[in-house]
């Protein structure tokens, strides 16, 4: 069914790497998919946005925060992640709005365990919806190291109102394996979501930040 | 009554819902949503109009102008005359059916959905506009309460809690789902819990015995089940689609909403085919079983689905412009033959469009 090649898309990353390491820039690179629709009304047609998680993990420097029970907190500094028990988050307080705010800006992402989650409104109030950092819940038959990955491994799509949007599969320092199999996972699973499939499709580009944009279909 | 007996149904008749007659390259009108009562079905069309129809004889009774954007939602208060709608064009509307005319309540951005409660006689509306959510007063006409620090995008539905109407639960594009205190004072209570679905969420609705628990779907198609009394969730069913469509070896594309038959405590599915094919399932605690697979007249995606139980009737909407009427045989066994309905083609315009 698929409409590109998997040798294709691997020429496409080895050319982006070549460029890249060509003109080294002072960060890394992010590699993103570029999708253009077509036949498709963002007027009646079905909300087009989610989340894709990735088979490797595409956001390294993300720092989570573990909001912690016991068993938690014992998990947590075995694998060296960060963590806060209830106390530390008592201590913050719902009405403290600048402590939250700090500690929501610290960290781009939170975990918590089941008991802890479920205060979480009650301990911080609306603080942490309001800047889009809600946490994920991590129940104690996940691996914390795992699910961690896992965060830093998920990216959000979304369409707005005009028919293109962008999904970060990756940076430039994965090997050029891992982003092939990254981009095609995410076009076919964006595929997947669309009434007509290929056929919405107009356009495909995959880029670095500062690259050349490269078409992919 | 066991489970698998429950769906033997047919197609009555279908109803279309086109676009004006004299708009020759028009596109399809997508029916966006529907609402039924005793007498009437209303239903939205994505051409912005509103048009109610008879259920009898499916003869169109009025016709409903004045959105000038996508309309999201469609309902009758209760079982009256008046139809209730909201629209990307920013307003909340009020309409009597019998004169076409309509109240608007302008509002701050998109409303993408709204649900009522009449309590105490007062009738409290609440509304997602854009990423907050807004409660106005129907009888004064008057903003109550809005919620502006719950979501961070929009908002895609709202409801009140079907039997504890002091609680608000809503869902959005950013993936929580927030349980609202009506009564709470300040601002930093408001909120009792929040689900994080780490997905965009689609539509949710209540099931259980006293509502309970619900479930959400994800606008990337996946299903959840939360106990609303714990925040818990209770159960994700995974890549739905995909598990669905080798089990049963017909394509799965989408979910539309769910149902809960009290008689069995069973949470009902209803899912499709890009090609207007329509099945029904039931979930239970680790998984989801085929009830049926009826026949289809659509030829689209179904949007809506809406069992009625008075008549024994499922009433679906599709983006092919139809709304089809299934009549349920397996509890009343009247024999009905599908009457048949072509869609209408662009070259043969029609002025008042229906079949039977």
């Amino acid at each position: 069914m698929s409409k590109i090649s998997s040798d294709q898309v691997r020429q496409i990353v080895s050319a982006i790497f070549a460029e890249s390491k060509e003109a080294k820039r002072g960060f890394v690179e992010t590699v993103e998919l570029q999708v253009n629709l077509k036949n498709y009304d963002t007027k009646k047609d079905k909300r087009f946005s989610g989340q894709i998680k990735l088979s490797t993990v595409t956001k390294p420097k993300l720092s989570v925060c573990v909001f912690a029970d016991q068993a938690h907190c014992d998990e947590a500094t075995k694998i060296g992640a960060e963590f806060m028990d209830i106390e530390a988050l008592k201590k913050i307080g719902p009405k403290n709005k600048k402590g939250i705010k700090k500690l929501s800006k610290k960290y781009d992402a939170f975990l918590a365990s089941e008991s802890i989650l479920r205060q979480v409104p009650k301990l911080l109030g609306p603080g942490l919806n309001k800047v889009g950092k809600f946490p994920t819940l991590l129940t104690h038959a996940e691996d914390m190291a795992t699910k961690i990955n896992e965060v830093k491994s998920t990216v959000k799509f979304q369409l707005k109102k005009v028919l293109c949007l962008a999904v970060a599969v990756g940076h430039v320092e994965l090997t050029e394996r891992e982003i092939a199999t990254n981009v095609i996972q995410s076009i076919n699973f964006l595929v997947s979501l669309l009434k007509k499939g290929w056929q919405n499709i107009k356009t495909l580009y995959v880029k670095s930040s500062m690259g050349k944009s490269h078409r992919v279909y | 009554m066991e489970l698998n007996k429950y769906f033997d149904i047919k197609i009555k008749s279908s109803i279309i819902h086109t676009v004006e007659f004299n708009q020759q390259d028009a596109d399809t009108c997508y029916v966006m949503d529907f609402d039924v009562n005793a007498k009437y079905i209303v239903a939205a069309g994505s051409n912005n109009l509103i048009k109610v129809y008879d259920r009898t004889n499916h003869s169109i009774v009025s016709i409903l102008k004045g959105h000038t954007d996508t309309i999201q939602q469609v309902r009758f208060f209760e079982d009256t005359d008046t139809v209730l709608s909201c629209s990307s064009d920013r307003s909340f509307r009020i309409w009597n059916i019998k004169d076409q005319s309509f109240k608007s309540l302008n509002q701050k951005g998109e409303v993408f959905s709204f649900d009522v409660s009449k309590h105490n006689n007062t009738t409290l509306v609440v509304m997602a506009v854009g990423s907050g959510i807004a409660i106005w007063d129907l009888s004064s006409n008057k903003l109550v309460k809005s919620y502006e620090s719950s979501h961070t995008e929009d908002v895609t539905r709202v409801k009140f809690h079907p039997l504890d109407k002091s609680k608000v639960v809503s869902c959005s594009v950013d993936g929580l789902i927030c349980v609202h205190d009506l009564n709470a004072v300040e601002e930093d209570d408001e909120i009792l819990y929040v689900l994080n679905a780490e997905d965009s969420i689609g539509n949710f609705g209540f099931f259980g015995n006293d509502a309970k628990y619900i479930y959400t779907l994800s606008h990337t198609e996946r299903l959840t089940t939360w106990d609303l009394s714990t925040g818990a969730k209770l159960k994700h069913y995974g890549d739905l689609r995909t598990i669905l469509t080798e089990k049963y070896q017909h394509d799965v594309n989408y979910f539309v909403s769910c149902d809960f038959e009290p008689s069995t405590q069973s949470l009902i599915l209803y899912a499709g085919d890009y090609n207007g094919g329509f099945f029904i399932y039931t979930v239970t605690a680790d998984d989801v079983v085929e009830l049926s697979k009826p026949q289809s007249q659509h030829t689209d995606i179904i949007r809506n689905v809406y069992w009625d139980r008075n008549n024994n009737e499922i009433i679906t909407s599709s983006e092919d412009s139809k709304i089809c009427i299934w009549i349920n045989n397996s509890v009343t066994k009247e024999s009905t033959s599908p009457s048949t309905s072509s869609k209408m083609k662009d070259d043969k315009p029609r002025k008042s469009p229906y079949s039977k």
